[in-house]
């Protein structure tokens, strides 16, 4: 039963990690740009969920809407303003550029809302379980937690797979140059996917804030999380970002067994191990 | 081929071989800058130094290799670590542990490259922080070098540094800054041998090949360069380097902790950032960003999250702009290199080369975090406590402090790391102005029940052996029938003898009685400031849980071995270690040798008694008459002896001079001589205190004396600024008023200790000789001659003069404060009369404590500092004063801070009865004298002015910091 308990709280906790780690992916697949940032946004994205319900009293459900359409905004800008003058054949400019970023989203963040921990709630469902029999229960946060990266991914899967803007983002990611050839504006389909990938930020940090406490000092941690599930999982794969994170949210939550400093550590230790044993992730995409 | 001789391939330039001599010169000056600069900016090269090995291994890594790693710290943290355990754990020298901690760092690259290098490009990047965050979090599970909370470098281990003694020698310095001077030269040798072994690495084929590849991956290629093993070489070489400066650096800081020796911040965003400035793909580019750093850090690090987010933004708008960086810039230029490591090819044509080499686009890099900040997130799953002001340490500063603070009502949480206070007697010497402090918390009847009164303290003798004979006798403490007077016409209180171990939990039982929250077994891990507050990470070592407790300020109480004052990187003046020092704690009736001549210490002077320790052998006081505390010096250079119980009492028999007594020796303790103060006591919203930040031998009795007059210092205007009344600048008037006392009162402390050495010199004793050649020299100030008694006098003058430690009533009870929060009303300051040190001069002007008189309350007696404190200002006036009482009432209500008038005098409700005010307050009837909530005037009139509230409410105002 404590097994079967443990086993349930890491897939949930997984489907954290697959929001974490979905835009990342997203990011990279489209435009071969790791967001050193990515962690930091999420944290920016709580906190516009916090300032909407904090300031102007709206409930939760309708403030994460409209932190997503601001972060689809901040994503659009920034990658048409500064990202895209970092990318080019040379890795170094975009990995610095985000970190320059990562820092200053950091501090700044710091200065306007101090080093408090903070958290969002939804209300009385926050401490709502689902009860599964046998003593078990499922919280009904990381039960939503867990629907939200489902659903995200499934529209992922049909943006990309089954639309126009779809068919562009898988053209401009498998040759940028051809594609620009063929008439798609490379600079538009780059910052309409940092636009899109931010709104997966902005629902990553609704639940991030929602299932924990934060402050503006934790987001390189999470972009970890996010960058091992990714990792774990194969690169190019939204699928495998999800078996990813579960493998993760279990490897963590086996650690915690042992002792709370262990939580971490053991899902570092067994990203490492898949690192050795699969280099490209359990599921790399074919042809990549 | 002849044609083909007309060509050769040139390896250098003229202006290069030109640069090599100047960096010759450059060295050469470097080398023996010692013997010129101070020593704080000898701190300041070292800190240079150590990061341009740490940015030339990252340009190495990244520019030349196209390895982007973030996770260099991994092994700045690794060597750390690795150097502190063979230092530590296996008594390994320093010196050798730093090439073993680099040899390790070379070993555990390795296999950590096995694994990141399955990941290609910005994986890579990440892969190598996840790396760095797994040493991380297994190095904090190593419970022998402190865990998640870290540990410090014994003083032994530093001190066996090699070469320590014979840079002394040398430099004529002391063997703190011996050391300083060693690790600055090993930061050269690190610097030099790293850029050379780069710069010969570049021109060798690998070292091509790298850059190649770099500039044109598939050109090289196809030309069969192969880079992988480059690659492998570059990493580990990298690996090295940081682990050589990262066991450098920390046993230059002789403490570590698992999060600042992995910090991502310390050690590869800001190298991150050198580089990018210096310029990436360059060997000149790492020295000019570190420089360029350093200065940055200096001017601006105070504005915190600004400073670090201007960075950030300096690091991308050099990326997007001048991707080269600043040498990157001169180069396009100038076509100039100090190091070149392109071969060109010379020939008849081609007088001047018309190609530069490309070099790699771009970078940027950045830092994170705040000072003196740790990231303590990993479980989310913790705690927090919120709290106004927040204590670490529960000794006489941190005590007091919380007993104000609680008295006036300002909540506080105080966190001590150990189960309960002080363990053993320390301080005991608690002089008149502490006991005012005491008298106004309600503590001082408490405090003189446990105490050994004056009377029993002062008959302070200088003798060969407590049995033995007494050369000379010295009244002290105010116990001259002389010095009588001045002691009990300065204060309410009396002065007396009370060991901290009594003391401490009277202050912090009253604290607690009032407010307090305290939390035993509770250590102070880090911190971090933001616009609102102090963010303090804490762990409680009972439950090996760590959580955060929020304040608006902190109070840095946590002692000589502060580890609060090295995180804000507070400016210590000064030395530490001088002289070694051991307490013995015994017991022993002593009575038939004191109960004549009973006083707190008796001095012993014999052959070796001079040694170390504080200028003699001491058996003090601690419990009449059986429970006593020796203190006996050894000499600092070979460490603590680590003496059995048996050696020790046989110590303190030699010091009784009696072989038969019965004593018990109950504990024993090793101490060093400090001469160190800071010379700012706070940063941001942390404030330290105590001996945190004034470090000084017990000569004097100063020290936990100064500690509670810190507190009561800062408490009050910490009160005004919580409750909304007072500008925060009037906290930067703690650091003017307070710094400069510590300062003094350091300054005194080591004096005293060396007021003992001309006694010794007298007695004959510091010339070997067998015992009875000593006692001959001993005796020969007996005899009836000219020389005999130019030696009496001598001694004479020598005992005298002790009363700079002993009755040195100016320095307790005289300090005068300028700063902002005095304001002067344009008198010049009274003349000393007497010596200043010795005789405290009671006075009103503005910053001087309200001098003490007696008066008359409804029949009972009333000092004017009774009238003073708890938290309010008061108003003094006389008879003619009305107009200020009204002044008064107006101030009040308009800076919403108390200000309680008393008018002195018949009729009044104060009454002067002896009529001491009259003639001490130097106003006249109808003048006013401003008194603060510390009894320090804050402000005088010397008679009703036009308009009076107008001047007072100025002044109240100009005290707040709000104008």
């Amino acid at each position: 039963m404590f097994v079967l308990d443990t086993l349930i709280q890491g897939i949930l906790l997984g489907g954290l990690y697959a929001l974490f780690a979905t835009g990342l992916s997203l990011i990279f697949g489209v435009m071969r740009l790791v967001n050193l940032a990515h962690g930091d946004f999420m944290i920016v994205g709580a906190f516009a969920v916090l300032v909407l319900v904090e300031a102007l009293g709206l409930p939760i459900v309708f403030a994460a809407a409209l932190a997503g359409i601001a972060m689809f905004i901040l994503g659009y800008a920034l990658q048409r303003l500064l990202l895209n003058r970092a990318l080019g054949k040379d890795i170094l400019p975009p990995l610095l550029v985000t970190f320059g970023l990562s820092i200053i989203l950091q501090n700044g963040m710091l200065e306007t809302f101090s080093a408090d921990t903070r958290r969002l709630s939804f209300g009385p469902l926050s401490e709502a379980s689902i009860p599964l029999g046998g003593g078990l229960a499922a919280g009904v946060v990381p039960v939503l937690t867990f629907a939200s990266a489902v659903l995200v991914i499934l529209f992922l899967n049909w943006l990309f797979y089954r639309t126009e803007t779809g068919r562009a983002f898988r053209a401009t990611s498998d040759n940028p140059e051809i594609a620009q050839l063929m008439g798609i504006d490379n600079n538009r389909i780059f910052s309409l996917a940092m636009a899109l990938a931010l709104v997966v930020v902005a629902i990553a940090g609704l639940y991030l804030g929602t299932r924990a406490t934060f402050d503006p000092l934790i987001g390189p941690s999470r972009l970890i999380f996010a960058f091992e599930a990714v990792i774990i999982g194969g690169l190019g794969s939204f699928w495998g970002t999800l078996i990813g994170g579960i493998i993760l949210g279990l490897a963590q939550t086996a650690g915690a067994q042992v002792s709370p400093e262990w939580q971490t550590l053991s899902g570092h230790v067994v990203f490492l191990i898949v690192l050795v044993l699969r280099p490209r992730g359990l599921f790399p995409r074919s042809v990549d | 081929m002849p044609e083909m001789s007309q060509y050769q391939v040139a390896k250098s330039t003229r202006a290069s071989t030109i640069a090599l001599l100047v960096l010759v010169v450059v060295i050469a000056t470097l080398v023996f800058a010692p013997a010129f600069v101070s020593r704080s900016l000898l701190q300041d090269l070292f800190f240079v130094l150590t990061m341009v090995v740490l940015a030339q291994c990252w340009n190495l890594l990244a520019g030349y290799g196209g390895l982007v790693s973030i996770g260099q710290q991994a092994y700045v943290g690794l060597g750390a670590y690795a150097g502190f355990g063979f230092a530590i754990l296996l008594g390994v020298n320093p010196l050798v542990a730093i090439l073993a901690a680099g040899a390790i760092g070379a070993l555990l690259s390795v296999p950590t490259a096995y694994i990141v290098f399955r990941l290609q490009g910005a994986y890579f990047a990440i892969g190598t922080w996840v790396a760095a965050e797994v040493y991380r979090l297994l190095f904090a599970q190593w419970k022998a070098l402190g865990g998640g909370t870290g540990t410090s470098l014994p003083s032994e281990v530093a001190r066996s540094v090699w070469g320590v003694g014979w840079v002394r020698e040398v430099f004529d310095v002391k063997s703190s800054a011996a050391r300083d001077i060693i690790s600055y030269w090993v930061a050269l040798l690190l610097a030099v041998i790293v850029i050379g072994a780069i710069y010969a690495f570049l021109r060798t084929r690998n070292g091509l090949a790298l850059s190649a590849i770099r500039d044109n991956p598939d050109a090289a290629e196809s030309i069969g360069v192969d880079t992988s093993r480059a690659k492998l070489a570059v990493y580990i070489f990298a690996a090295t380097g940081a682990a050589l400066a990262g066991a450098l650096i920390y046993f230059q800081k002789a403490s570590i902790t698992p999060q600042s020796a992995f910090s991502v911040i310390d050690w590869t965003a800001f190298v991150l950032f050198i580089v990018v400035i210096g310029g990436i793909g360059t060997l000149e580019g790492p020295i000019i960003g570190a420089l360029i750093l350093f200065a940055l850090q200096n001017w601006f690090a105070d504005y915190g999250t600004w400073y670090l987010m201007a960075l950030g933004a300096l690091a991308i708008a050099v990326m997007l702009v001048a991707p080269k960086g600043i040498w990157g810039w001169v180069q396009a230029k100038y076509d100039f290199s100090i190091f070149p490591t392109r071969r060109r090819l010379i020939g008849p044509d081609t007088p001047v080369p018309d190609y530069t080499q490309p070099v790699q686009e771009v970078k940027a890099p950045a830092p994170v975090g705040v000072s003196g900040a740790a990231l303590p997130n990993e479980v989310t799953t913790m705690f927090d406590i919120e709290t106004d002001v927040l204590i670490i340490g529960s000794g006489p500063a941190g005590g007091a402090s919380a007993a104000l603070l609680s008295s006036y009502g300002i909540p506080n949480i105080m966190i001590e790391k150990y189960g309960w206070l002080a363990n053993t007697p320390r301080a005991h010497i608690t002089n008149q102005r502490t006991m005012e402090v005491l008298r106004e918390l309600g503590i001082e009847e408490e405090a003189k029940e446990k105490s050994v009164p004056q009377e029993l303290m002062g008959n302070n003798v200088f003798c060969t052996s407590l049995a033995g004979e007494e050369i000379g006798r010295l009244l002290t403490w105010g116990n001259h029938p002389s010095r009588k007077a001045d002691y009990d016409l300065a204060s309410p209180c009396r002065i007396c003898d009370i060991p901290q171990t009594l003391l401490e939990p009277i202050i912090v039982g009253k604290a607690m009685e009032t407010g307090t929250v305290t939390r035993f077994k509770t250590e102070y891990v880090s911190h971090m400031q933001d616009a609102g507050g102090v963010v303090a990470t804490v762990r409680d070592r009972v439950a090996d849980q760590t959580y955060r407790i929020r304040a608006k300020y902190m109070i840095g109480a946590d002692g000589a071995r502060s580890i609060i004052t090295e995180q804000l990187g507070l400016p210590m003046e000064g030395e530490m270690g001088l002289e070694g020092s051991m307490n013995i704690e015994f017991t022993a009736d002593l009575g038939k040798y004191v109960a004549h001549r009973p006083s707190v210490l008796y001095w012993i002077f014999q052959p070796g008694s001079n040694i170390g320790g504080i200028g003699a052998g001491v058996i003090r006081m601690v419990r009449p008459w059986n429970k006593w505390l020796s203190i006996y010096g050894y000499d600092v250079k070979d460490g603590p002896p680590d003496l059995t119980t048996q050696e020790a009492a046989d110590i303190v028999r030699g010091l009784i001079g009696d072989q038969d007594i019965d004593v018990s020796v109950t504990k024993l303790s090793y101490w060093t001589v400090n001469n160190m103060v800071a010379s700012s006591y706070s940063k941001g919203r942390v404030f330290c205190m105590g001996d945190a930040v004034h470090r000084h031998p017990p000569t004097n009795g100063l020290g936990s004396n100064t500690s509670i007059q810190d507190a009561y210092n800062l408490c009050w205007k910490l009160k005004l600024v919580l409750e909304g009344k007072a500008d925060e600048s009037l906290l930067d008037t703690y650091n003017e008023e307070r710094q400069p006392v510590g300062r003094q009162i350091v300054t005194r402390a080591n004096k005293s200790i060396q007021d003992y050495a001309p006694i010794f010199e007298t007695l004959g004793l510091l010339q070997p000789g067998s015992p009875d050649d000593i006692k001959r020299r001993m005796d020969a100030r007996k005899e009836p001659t000219v020389e005999a008694d130019a030696r009496r006098k001598a001694l004479n003058k020598y005992f005298r003069h002790k009363s700079y430690e002993f009755n040195c009533h100016g320095v307790e009870m005289g300090q005068r404060y300028a700063s902002r929060a005095v304001v002067p009303d344009n008198t010049p300051e009274p003349e000393y009369a007497r010596d200043r040190e010795l005789y405290y001069h009671a006075t009103t002007w503005p910053g001087a404590r309200i001098p003490h008189v007696w008066l008359d309350v409804d029949q009972a007696k009333v000092s004017t500092l009774d009238l003073a404190g708890r938290g309010r200002f008061v108003l003094l006036t006389g008879v003619s004063g009305a107009g200020w009482v009204e002044a008064a009432a107006r101030a009040s209500a308009e800076t919403e801070v108390d200000v309680r008038a008393y008018q002195i005098g018949p009729g009044c409700e104060v009454n002067d009865t002896f009529g001491d005010w009259a003639m001490q307050s130097e106003v006249s009837d109808s003048g006013c004298v401003l008194v603060r909530p510390d009894g320090h005037v804050g402000w005088r009139a010397q008679s009703l002015s036009a308009e009076p509230t107008v001047d007072l409410t100025r002044v109240m105002q100009t005290i707040l910091g709000r104008r």
